[in-house]
């Protein structure tokens, strides 16, 4: 058997050493003789003189896929838009990739939106962990990533400055949750019942801003997850019932609601129950229109719930909001041609028509700055649906920061939708509205936006 | 000069006494068969004196040095080879590999190639299948590659376990050899576990007798050959 | 056909060219033909294919990692996702806080995750099977968690911001990455490469197959478990680091349990202990979820619920009928059809299995493989 010397192994060991050199030097020099020449183009990525191309990713499929029908509504809006001579003689694209509410997907499809789709902007993505992901990125490369729809407090920072949320704020939601408690409630025993997440601690830092600390007798959480929900509330509902609270917050999504009122009226537990907006409704949780004899398990608990809500119900046909959001997507979008309109694409026609305004303020000649510019000098004034103004400026990037309160009442008119017939809500007290900061939970006494008429002529 | 001491040696598995005051000495270039029927002991035996088990009670000395606290690794470091019952050989590596495992700790990667040289002189039929993986080997094959592995690191003690078990006799006679001449040529101290009796009193100069975890006999290989009123008791042959 | 054989064995019989028998030489070569192929492979792919590139190549690294530990030590870990949080979150801390450049942050978040993987890898010495997969499976869920504890030093929810490096300005900042990435992942194969040749190679593989036969070898068995923890903790880091590169941050959304998942599934469908099979794993992980089940979804118009989990259940139907029918994995099955095909075209018609395998072929191979069975040769 031949072998190497150590001599001739090492002479080998050189060659083969300068062979690997030689290669990646002349991959180099080839590379720097006919790099692609990176087409640093002076027009803004995105936008041609006819078109814009916009992006947005979203749960089309997968354990948020009850918000499927938001990204629609907002197209459909668009699709009025383009009929109707597109923004600044410009039509409007959008591309809605599926992320499955899974980060580490949302990353490759926001890359492939921005690499492949050449997108202007990124907006209405959906979800606090997905947009996370991708928010340095965004940032880095200054595609804005505009009225996100979570209510996390990471959208508004000096650190990332192309965010910006639409939803209410948690922590806000928290506030005004809290500053009803503490008000109607005191003296009683308060406990929590918060999701895992961000979504949880943003709202249990608002609740503790008006809630006094000694009166909260039993903090409770779950993690959003299915095996979660298979394995049930038993114990978090038990450990809630033995610290005596008579009221319970929840920051909770629907399902966990509606498992939580259940599981609570096998035990034979019935707190007052205060419901973040997140599931502020019924229809949502599942909750059933009227009070049968016997009532079925948790109905009875939520009849009387305290919750809260950004804007009207998709039913009070009585809003000229609902109304005209109900004509225009009735014409453009599908789906609600068939089955009607839901509170999702509500949020979606009042996301679309907010992109509308935002890209028209930024004028004939759009950048990204200027549309950042524009939002924050003028998005104060951009009409919507909800109770209050939006609060964007050029520091605070929350798009709501108010909520209506609402009773969940057997009595109340029900909520009907093409799946059922729903328990409905009934307003209690004013809007408030305050910031996710310190600062007070005030009442807000203006009326909401009027329809303006450009939209309410050709919709 | 250095011997292997056993001194009043317990093993305890939960209530049932493995072993229970065991004590002998093995000496320099002799082997010392360890005997007695199947379940008395003689496998715990070994496994304590490796730090496999560790005993109740007891203690273990190699030239003077305290034996039964110490890692595994350690007892080996320190020149004590175990060859385990059932050929225990890495059955993925090949025949090769499996020596220089053995060799690893002991010599550098230079000096490994010579010494395991040395074992393919001393079993001729492993130099022919260097390359194959040990799981293609022969029962004895797998027995000359598991003792092979034991002695490329040069150890002083040796522990053998049933070496002959599934051995055609023509094949344990000649393995019973190679051990003799090895333990007289490099001054070895040999602990030889064996139910075959006959052969490994044929090649030890002391005998140790076990039954029911206990030491019923210690004496020289040659006596206890020779006496058959212990041999039909004890070793029934 | 038939002399198109005769032709081939001729060739065969005088191999024009034979492999260098020297590890790191062997090593260095593949890796060289690798260097020319991906550098004319990223030339010719869009901006966004070098991202997907650049993501292969740190899902290689974390592959290789795994496979070492699992494959060749035989430590099963759900834990990597959490070993990538720590390489993610050193390498932010490093960009946050120093201004040095890439390669030593890069080397230091090797080192902190691979103390991580100490501490890890001292207790799970004493654990197995499923009590080792519990606990490594608290790394993956504790270790991002805990960042949301600390939050003023590891930036909340937001996390820290890893700005992507830019190199010459003639090269696109995604080809630039993705050729970071691709060097990162061919060094790591090279040296572990070269680490499965060495004793450490044997003490990992002699530790997996029988460890009283090991320690009775003298191999110290916890320490060579708490190395290879170790090892492949590191290379976890380089991974995680190298994602934070990509996602240009990090924060503990970033690592979730499903990454851990999707590592373990790569690894057993390349080939489980195969550093060549992360190839394909990693393949499989950047495709699957993202592009090839969705448009299996959409081809086959199956439900929402169904087609968001289409990739978990294809991975899951991947990993059951492989190991039924090719437990070696992809690379494995490879292997098969190599060996298969080199018998046709063999001089002899016997399957020259050493050629494809590691080691050069020996003259008797042949003989010696027919005389197993043979009774004991006289000899001693």
């Amino acid at each position: 058997m031949k072998r190497f010397s150590l001599h001739s192994a090492r002479r080998r060991a050189r060659l083969y050493a300068t062979g690997v050199v030689a290669c990646a030097v002349v991959g180099t020099m080839a590379l720097t003789a006919s790099g692609p020449a990176n087409a640093a183009s002076v027009s803004t990525p995105g936008v041609t003189a006819t078109s814009i191309s916009l992006g947005a990713t979203e749960p089309l499929t997968g354990v948020a896929a009850n918000y499927n029908d938001i990204a629609p509504a907002m197209k459909a809006v668009f699709a009025w838009a383009n009929a109707h001579g597109g923004v600044n003689g410009r039509q409007i694209n959008l591309t809605i990739d599926d992320d499955q509410y899974t980060p580490s997907i949302t990353a490759t499809m926001t890359h492939q939106l921005v690499l492949q789709n050449n997108i202007f902007a990124d907006v209405g993505s959906l979800g606090t962990p997905t947009q996370l992901q991708v928010q340095p990125y965004l940032n880095g490369l200054k595609v804005p990533q505009l009225f996100i729809l979570s209510g996390c407090n990471c959208w508004s920072s000096s650190k990332y400055p192309y965010s910006s949320g639409l939803q209410t704020p948690y922590t806000v939601d928290g506030k005004i949750l809290g500053s009803y408690v503490a008000k109607n409630f005191s003296g009683e025993k308060v406990g929590y019942f918060t999701q895992d997440d961000e979504f949880g601690f943003d709202a249990i830092k608002g609740l503790n801003m008006e809630i006094k600390g000694s009166s909260v007798v039993s903090k409770q959480t779950y993690v959003a997850s299915t095996a979660a929900y298979v394995a049930g509330l038993q114990s978090q509902v038990a450990a809630l019932q033995a610290s005596g609270a008579k009221v319970v917050v929840l920051a909770a999504i629907p399902p966990f609601v509606g498992l939580f009122a259940t599981t609570a009226a096998t035990l034979g537990y019935t707190p007052q129950l205060v419901i973040d907006g997140v599931a502020g409704d019924p229809s949502a949780i599942g909750a059933p229109a009227a009070l049968t004899t016997p009532a079925p398990n948790g109905q009875a608990l939520l009849n009387g719930a305290i919750t809260e809500a950004g804007g009207a119900f998709e039913d009070q046909t009585s809003n000229p909001w609902v109304r005209v959001a109900t004509k225009l997507l009735t014409k453009y979008d599908s789906e609600v041609a068939k089955n009607g309109i839901t509170g999702d694409e509500l949020t979606g026609f009042n996301l679309g028509y907010l992109v509308y305004q935002a890209l028209k303020a930024a004028g004939k000649n759009l950048t990204r700055q200027g549309l950042l510019n524009a939002i924050a000098a003028d998005g104060k004034n951009f009409a919507n649906s909800g109770f209050v103004p939006y609060s964007y400026s050029s520091t605070v990037h929350f798009g709501f920061e108010g909520e209506q309160l609402y009773k969940m009442s057997a009595t109340a008119t029900p909520i009907t939708l093409p799946t059922g017939t729903f328990m409905g809500v009934t307003p209690v007290g004013p809007v408030y509205y305050t910031s996710p900061g310190a600062g007070p939970v005030k009442v807000w006494h203006s009326a909401q936006d009027k329809v303006p008429a450009s939209l309410s002529s050709t919709a | 000069m250095p011997v292997l001491e056993i001194e009043d040696l317990s093993v305890s598995y939960g209530a049932v006494h493995a072993l229970t005051d065991v004590s002998f000495t093995a000496a320099e270039g002799e082997v010392t068969a360890v005997l007695g029927a199947n379940g008395a002991g003689k496998t715990t035996l070994l496994r304590a004196i490796t730090g496999l088990v560790r005993p109740r009670k007891g203690t273990v000395r190699y030239d003077g040095e305290q034996l039964d606290k110490m890692s595994v690794e350690k007892i080996v470091r320190h020149g004590v080879a175990h060859v385990p019952e059932g050929r225990s050989v890495i059955e993925e590596m090949t025949v090769d590999e499996n020596l220089r495992l053995g060799a690893l700790w002991r010599f550098s990667r230079r000096q490994r190639g010579p010494v395991i040289e040395e074992i393919y002189g001393l079993f001729p039929p492993l130099a022919e299948r260097r390359r194959q993986h040990a799981n293609t080997l022969s029962g004895g094959e797998r027995q000359m590659l598991a003792i092979g592995r034991a002695l490329v690191s040069r150890p002083k003690v040796l522990l053998l376990d049933e070496p002959s078990l599934g051995l055609a006799p023509i094949v344990t006679a000649r393995l019973m050899a190679v051990l003799r001449d090895l333990t007289q040529a490099s001054n070895l101290i040999v602990v030889l576990v064996e139910q075959n009796a006959r052969s490994s009193l044929s090649i030890a100069q002391k005998a140790v007798v076990i039954n029911l975890g206990r030491v019923v006999v210690c004496d020289d290989a040659a006596k206890l050959a020779g006496d058959t009123e212990l041999r039909h008791h004890y070793l029934g042959y | 056909m038939g002399e198109l054989r005769k032709k081939a064995q001729g060739l065969a019989a005088k191999p024009w060219f034979r492999m260098p028998r020297q590890p790191m030489l062997r090593h260095l070569s593949y890796a060289a033909v690798a260097v020319v192929f991906l550098y004319f492979l990223t030339q010719k792919l869009s901006a966004f294919n070098d991202y997907e590139v650049g993501e292969i190549a740190f899902y290689v690294v974390a592959l290789a990692g795994l496979t070492l530990l699992t494959g060749v030590n035989g430590q099963i870990s759900l834990g990597h996702g959490g070993f990538m949080a720590v390489g993610g979150f050193t390498l932010a801390l490093l960009v946050e806080h120093t201004k040095w450049n890439v390669v030593p942050e890069l080397a230091i978040a090797i080192v902190t995750s691979a103390l991580v993987g100490a501490l890890i890898g001292i207790p799970a010495t004493r654990l197995r099977g499923p009590y080792l997969a519990g606990m490594t499976l608290m790394v993956a869920l504790g270790l991002p968690y805990l960042t949301n504890q600390y939050d003023s030093f590891f930036g909340g929810d937001q996390g820290l911001t890893t700005p992507q490096p830019i190199g010459p300005a003639s090269i696109n900042p995604e080809q630039w990455l993705a050729w970071i990435q691709l060097a990162c992942a061919l060094i790591v194969l090279i040296l572990l490469g070269n680490l499965l040749r060495s004793r450490f190679g044997r003490s990992f593989r002699a530790v997996r197959d029988d460890e009283i036969a090991a320690s009775l070898a003298g191999i110290h068995v916890a320490r060579t478990k708490v190395i290879a923890f170790m090892v492949s903790a590191g290379c976890a880091g380089l991974a995680g680091a190298l994602l934070a590169l990509s996602a240009g941050g990090v924060n503990s959304a970033e690592f979730p349990l499903s990454i851990s998942i999707y590592l373990l599934a790569g690894m057993v469908i390349g080939g489980t202990g195969s550093l060549m099979g992360v190839w394909w794993g990693a393949i499989l992980i950047v495709y699957l979820p993202t592009s090839w089940a969705p448009s299996l979804a959409n081809h086959f118009h199956v439900n929402s619920q169904v087609s968001a989990n289409l990739a978990v259940i294809i991975f899951g139907l991947v990993l059951v009928v492989g190991m039924l029918v090719a437990p070696g994995g992809i690379q494995g099955a490879l292997r098969w059809v190599a060996v298969r095909v080199g018998a046709y075209f063999s001089p002899d018609g016997v399957p020259n299995m050493k050629l494809s395998l590691q080691e050069a072929p020996t003259d008797r191979a042949v003989h010696d493989s027919e005389s197993v069975t043979q009774a004991d040769k006289p000899g001693v």
